[in-house]
């Protein structure tokens, strides 16, 4: 019966199962998250503005309207602040250490190949391979 | 270091991703070495569970800037490598049981630095340790059975320093006279900085 093969194909290859179900969940995720009205409960977002060094996005609309920004909400907000400066206020430090320490490095890492590699990218305003 | 949350958010973004991708493979691999995967029913059922962990209601959660993939990943590989450990020990290889005893304290260490609740890994070396204790009593002391016990102390050691380390770092940040007043949870008997700020801010 169909089914059967099917069902026996799924199982055999787990490993190539499970990386298209979660590609597909994944991308069934961002377009609800890219598609959601509104400015959103949480606006914390927005006091990340000051930092934002794009002059397109310094205002409260644009930096909603953008998709990536979405995800930078709720404990989302904390870790990359405490990623992105260290920790200054006691409350942050509720927020894992670990993680923090690991998406800094990783950010001093790719800041670095962005100049080895791409030097004349951010000042001809080319888009580097880490731009959304 | 300047400033660049935009860059931040992004390699947070592909960590999680992968992290959540890892997490799924490794619980795979887990409900395999458990229940095993010999039978079609057995496949499937260990593929049940890893899908069942790529729709986790967590959501957005996987997807985004936090560390709840990753430490997934880590609680999981953890779990895998201590069981797989096990599975040496009754099979009489101990160098292989030790050696798994370390690694997956060392992984499990590394997942409570990232979220504190990767402390409860260290159960398994508390239950495995009064079992091995049960055996030194019952049993007679031999080698094998000290060093065993050994291990396990080690191990479990492992486990709390993730704990313990970013708490002192924190410490040593607010509670080392300076020239800002020291907050008051500094004088507690034990200063943590996660038990203040869970009772004050949340």
């Amino acid at each position: 019966m169909a089914s059967q093969t099917v069902y026996s194909r799924l199982t055999l290859h787990p490993s190539l199962t499970l990386t298209i179900a979660f590609i597909a969940w994944k991308l069934l995720l961002l377009l609800v998250v890219v598609s959601s009205p509104g400015p959103g409960y949480d606006t914390s977002t927005t006091l990340l503005l000051p930092s934002l060094s794009d002059p397109h996005e310094q205002s409260i609309r644009e930096i909603l309207r953008v998709p990536l920004w979405r995800f930078v909400r709720w404990d989302a907000f904390y870790f990359v602040t405490t990623a992105d400066r260290g920790y200054l206020y006691e409350q942050e430090w509720a927020f894992g250490y670990g993680y923090s320490a690991l998406i800094s490095c990783l950010k001093s890492c790719t800041l670095i190949c962005d100049e080895f590699f791409l030097p004349s990218t951010r000042t001809l305003g080319k888009p580097s391979w880490t731009d959304f | 270091m300047s400033s660049e949350p935009r860059q931040v958010a992004i390699v947070g973004i592909w960590v999680s991703h992968i992290g959540h991708y890892l997490s799924v493979l490794i619980l795979y691999a887990l409900t395999a070495l458990i229940f095993g995967a010999e039978s079609s029913l057995q496949r499937a059922f260990c593929l049940l569970s890893a899908l069942l962990h790529i729709i986790s209601p967590a959501g957005a959660f996987l997807s985004a800037p936090v560390g709840e993939s990753i430490f997934s990943f880590l609680n999981f590989t953890g779990y895998y490598l201590y069981l797989s450990g096990l599975h040496d020990h009754s099979t009489g290889r101990a160098l292989w049981r030790d050696c798994k005893l370390i690694l997956s304290g060392i992984v499990f260490a590394l997942a409570t630095v990232v979220r504190s609740n990767g402390i409860l890994g260290g159960m398994l070396f508390a239950f495995d340790a009064v079992l091995a204790l049960q055996d030194l009593f019952f049993q007679g002391v031999s080698l094998n059975r000290v060093r065993h016990l050994g291990f396990i102390g080690v191990g479990g050691s492992i486990v709390a320093l993730g704990m313990i380390g970013p708490q002192y770092i924190a410490y040593q940040e607010f509670c080392v006279p300076s020239s800002s007043p020291i907050p008051q949870w500094c004088r507690n008997t034990i200063p943590s900085i996660y038990g203040w700020v869970q009772s004050h801010y949340w």
